[in-house]
C-alpha cells in the first residue's frame, strides 16, 4: 500500500519531471519541491493563521488556566468563550506531519531513482508507469556541483544549509518571531510559546544531523522546502498585519459591528513561590511585577 | 492539564517520536543492497554477499573461511571475486567514515586463498573509488581492472595494489571488464563500449549504442557481443568497434550473452530467451522462462542454463535448463527466492545464489537438476 500510494507515484513524478527537464535531477527535484509546497499550502496557512491566533488569546488563556487550574470542565468552558480549542494546538502539526510521507518516500525513491546497484534498478523497472521509457532516461545523472545526490555532501554544505534555512523558516512560520525579548521571559510560563520556541531550534538540529547521513538529493529538497517556507511566513506575517490594520480601522469607525472583545479576565491570584511549580520557581528579582500585568490588562 | 510545568518535555516527545517514524521510514523498504557475486576455481566458490566474502568448499561442502573474519556491519560486498591462481580480488561497496565524514570510500583487497577460517591479507587499496565497487575486478596475469560506480576504470598491479593508471568513463561501471590481446573492453551505464589499451590506459575506440550497459561485453574471434538495456545484443567490430549487427529482444537484456561455438545465447527482463547465429544475428529460437532473467545464461555440453526471477506471487526463483539446439525445456527447478545472479558450474553441479532465510546456495545436478545440497552461513542460520 506504501510502494502504491507514496513511492510509485512519486518515483513516476520526479521521472517524468527529469524528462521534461532536460535530464537535470536538481531541476526535478526543485519543480518536485515547488508541487509539493503548493499542494501543502492551504495547510501551512491555515496553520500559521491558527497559530497567530492561538498566540493573540495566549494571556486570556493563561489567566483562565490559573484561575481554573482545579476545575477542567470550568475550564474549557471558559475557553470556549474566548474561541480557544486546546485540540487546535495539535494542527500545528499536521503540516509537518502531512510532510512525512514525503519525506519518508523521497530518502526511498532518491535510492531507487538514481539507483546505485543493480537491485535497486531491477525494482525500479517495476514500478515505472507505461508512458516513461526507463531506456532512455538512464543513465540518470547524480552529479550536482562537487556532489552525488545519492551520497551525503562531503563538504558539508548542505547540512549547514539544511540548518539554517530550517531555523530561519522556524523564526518566520512562528507568531512570536519578531517579539521583544522582555516578552520570551513569560513564553516560559506558556506551553506553546515554548513549545515553538524549543521547536526553533531543536527541528534545524535535527535535520540538520540527519543530512549529515542522508543522499544529498533528499537535503537539498529540505533546503528549497525551507527556502519556499521562508517566503512563505514572510508574506503571511505581512497579509496577517494588513488584516489586523483593517481590522482596527473598522472597530474605529463603526464600533457596533466590532466583535465584542472578551471580558478581560481577573488578574489570577498572586502565586505563593514556595508552592509554584518548579517551571514557574524562578528567583524574586526575575518575576515580572504585579504593576506591568495590571498595565498590560488595562490596555486590553 | 495545560500548564507548563516542563515546557520542553512535549517538544521532547515529539521531536523522539518523529526522529524514530524517519529512521524506521528510512531504514527499511528499498534497501542499498545488491544480489550475491559469485564466482569459482573449479573447487570452491567464492561468494560476496552482505558484510563479507565466503570460500565455500563444494567437494566437503564447508565453509572453509570468511573475510573479514569479524563482519564490519559497515562493509558490504557484492560484486563477484576475481579468482586467479589462489589471489582473490575483491572490491566493496565503500563506506562513510560516520556523521562527521560522510564522504564513501570504496576500498579493493586481494586476498590469498588458504585453507585456515581467515584468508592472508595481501594488499588493501582504500580510496581509489568513492562509490560502490558493483563490477567484478579482472585479473590478467600481474593487473587487476576495476570498473568503479563512480566512472572510472582502474589498473592495478595486481601483487602490490599499486594505481598503473585510471581511465575515466561518463557513467558508472557495473560490468567485469573484458580483455584480449592488449586491449581491456569495458561497458558501462554511460551506453558506450570502451576499448581501452592494457598498458597505457589510452581510449583506442569508443562506441555508443542507444541502451546503458550493466554485463561484460564477449570478445571472441573478430567481434564483441554486447548487451544492452535498448533490448538488443549487439555485435561490434573488435578493431574499430563498428556495429556489425544487432539482433533484437522484447525488452532489456541485463546479462551478458552466453557463446557456444557459432550459436549466442541471451535473455531478457521479459524472461524471453534467445539463440542467435554468432556471425549474423539471425534468430534461431526463442523460449520463454518464467520472471525477469537479469543473469547471464551458461553452456554446458548441450544445455542452456538459465536462473529467472520466477513467480511474483510465490517469490520462488526458477533455475530451467533448455536444450541448445531447440530451446526445449528439459527440467525446471524452483528456489525459495528469485534468482538474479549468474550462477556457477563446479564439477556435476550448477550452483545458484539466492536472497533467502533458507539458503544462500544451491546445487543441483547438471543432467537431473536433483538438487544436491544447499549452504546457509552459519550467521545467517
Amino acid at each position: 500500500m506504501w510502494d502504491l500510494l507514496i513511492i510509485n507515484p512519486m518515483t513516476n513524478a520526479l521521472l517524468w519531471l527529469y524528462a521534461i527537464l532536460g535530464n537535470n535531477f536538481v531541476l526535478a527535484i526543485t519543480v518536485f519541491t515547488i508541487l509539493i509546497r503548493l499542494l501543502t499550502l492551504p495547510l501551512n496557512i491555515r496553520q500559521q493563521r491558527s497559530s497567530m491566533k492561538m498566540q493573540k488569546l495566549q494571556p486570556q488563556i493563561q489567566a483562565i488556566q490559573k484561575k481554573y487550574r482545579d476545575n477542567p470542565q470550568k475550564m474549557q468552558e471558559e475557553f470556549q468563550k474566548i474561541g480557544y480549542n486546546p485540540a487546535e494546538t495539535l494542527g500545528g502539526c499536521l503540516p509537518l506531519l502531512i510532510q512525512m510521507p514525503v519525506l519518508f518516500g523521497l530518502f526511498q525513491v532518491l535510492r531507487l531513482v538514481l539507483s546505485s546497484t543493480p537491485q535497486s534498478l531491477f525494482l525500479l523497472t517495476q514500478r515505472v508507469y507505461p508512458g516513461i521509457d526507463l531506456s532512455q532516461l538512464l543513465p540518470i545523472s547524480n552529479r550536482f556541483l562537487w556532489m552525488n545526490l545519492g551520497q551525503p555532501d562531503p563538504l558539508f554544505v548542505l547540512p549547514v544549509l539544511v540548518f539554517a534555512t530550517m531555523y530561519l523558516q522556524q523564526k518566520f512560520l512562528s507568531p512570536t518571531a519578531n517579539r521583544p525579548q522582555a516578552d520570551n521571559k513569560k513564553q516560559q510560563d506558556d506551553p506553546t510559546a515554548a513549545m515553538t520556541q524549543s521547536m526553533q531550534y531543536t527541528m534545524p538540529i535535527m535535520f540538520g544531523f540527519f543530512s549529515l547521513q542522508f543522499q544529498a538529493g533528499l537535503s537539498i529538497y529540505f533546503v528549497l522546502s525551507n527556502i519556499i517556507g521562508i517566503f512563505q511566513g514572510v508574506y503571511m506575517r505581512q497579509v496577517m498585519a494588513r488584516e489586523a490594520e483593517a481590522e482596527a480601522q473598522t472597530a474605529v469607525s463603526a464600533p457596533s459591528d466590532a466583535i465584542p472583545e472578551p471580558e478581560p479576565m481577573p488578574d489570577p491570584e498572586p502565586i505563593d513561590e514556595s508552592q509554584a511549580p518548579a517551571a514557574n520557581n524562578k528567583p524574586p528579582k526575575k518575576t515580572r511585577p504585579q504593576s506591568k500585568r495590571k498595565r498590560r490588562s488595562g490596555k486590553r | 492539564m495545560y500548564t507548563a510545568k516542563r515546557p520542553f518535555l512535549r517538544p521532547a516527545i515529539f521531536i523522539l517520536i518523529l526522529t524514530s517514524i524517519f529512521l524506521a521510514a528510512c531504514s527499511g523498504g528499498i534497501a542499498n543492497t545488491n544480489w550475491p557475486g559469485l564466482s569459482t576455481d573449479g573447487k570452491r566458490i567464492y561468494i560476496a554477499y552482505g558484510p563479507g566474502v565466503i570460500a565455500y568448499d563444494v567437494e566437503k561442502q564447508t565453509q572453509v573461511w570468511s573475510f573479514p573474519e569479524e563482519p564490519n556491519r559497515t562493509l558490504q560486498f557484492y560484486a563477484a571475486p576475481s579468482v586467479q591462481n589462489g589471489r582473490i580480488i575483491i572490491g566493496d561497496y565503500g563506506a562513510s567514515g560516520g556523521m562527521f565524514s560522510p564522504g564513501v570510500i570504496a576500498s579493493i583487497y586481494a586476498l590469498q586463498d588458504t585453507d585456515s577460517s581467515s584468508p592472508e591479507l595481501l594488499w588493501q587499496q582504500d580510496g581509489l573509488a568513492q562509490d560502490h565497487i558493483v563490477a567484478p575486478p579482472l585479473q590478467v596475469e600481474d593487473t587487476v581492472y576495476v570498473g568503479t560506480a563512480d566512472n572510472k576504470l582502474l589498473a592495478l598491479d595486481a601483487n602490490t595494489g599499486s594505481l598503473q593508471w585510471q581511465y575515466e568513463l561518463e557513467n558508472s561501471v557495473w560490468a567485469q571488464p573484458a580483455y584480449k590481446n592488449g586491449i581491456v573492453y569495458v561497458a558501462s551505464l554511460d551506453k558506450a563500449v570502451h576499448a581501452v589499451d592494457a598498458q597505457s590506459g589510452n581510449r583506442i575506440w569508443r562506441q555508443e549504442l542507444q541502451g546503458a550497459i550493466a554485463s561484460q561485453p564477449v570478445v571472441d574471434s573478430g567481434l564483441i557481443y554486447v548487451s544492452s538495456f535498448d533490448g538488443k545484443v549487439h555485435a561490434l567490430d573488435e578493431e574499430t568497434g563498428q556495429e556489425k549487427w544487432a539482433a533484437e529482444a522484447e525488452n532489456w537484456v541485463w546479462g551478458a550473452p552466453a557463446l557456444n561455438g557459432d550459436t549466442l545465447y541471451y535473455a531478457d527482463i521479459d524472461g524471453n530467451v534467445y539463440a542467435v547465429t554468432a556471425d549474423s544475428g539471425e534468430r534461431l529460437w526463442v523460449q520463454q522462462v518464467e520472471g525477469a532473467v537479469t543473469a547471464s545464461p551458461i553452456v554446458v555440453n548441450d544445455t542452456l542454463y538459465i536462473v529467472s526471477e520466477g513467480n511474483k506471487e510465490t517469490g520462488q526463483g526458477v533455475l530451467s535448463a533448455l536444450d541448445v539446439t531447440n530451446g526445449q525445456v528439459k527440467w525446471q527447478k524452483t528456489t525459495p527466492a528469485p534468482l538474479f545472479a549468474t550462477p556457477v558450474v563446479v564439477d556435476n553441479v550448477i550452483v545458484v545464489a539466492m536472497q533467502s532465510e533458507q539458503a544462500l546456495l544451491m546445487a543441483f545436478d547438471l543432467v537431473t537438476g536433483g538438487q544436491q545440497w544447499a549452504f546457509l552461513p552459519a550467521a545467517s542460520e
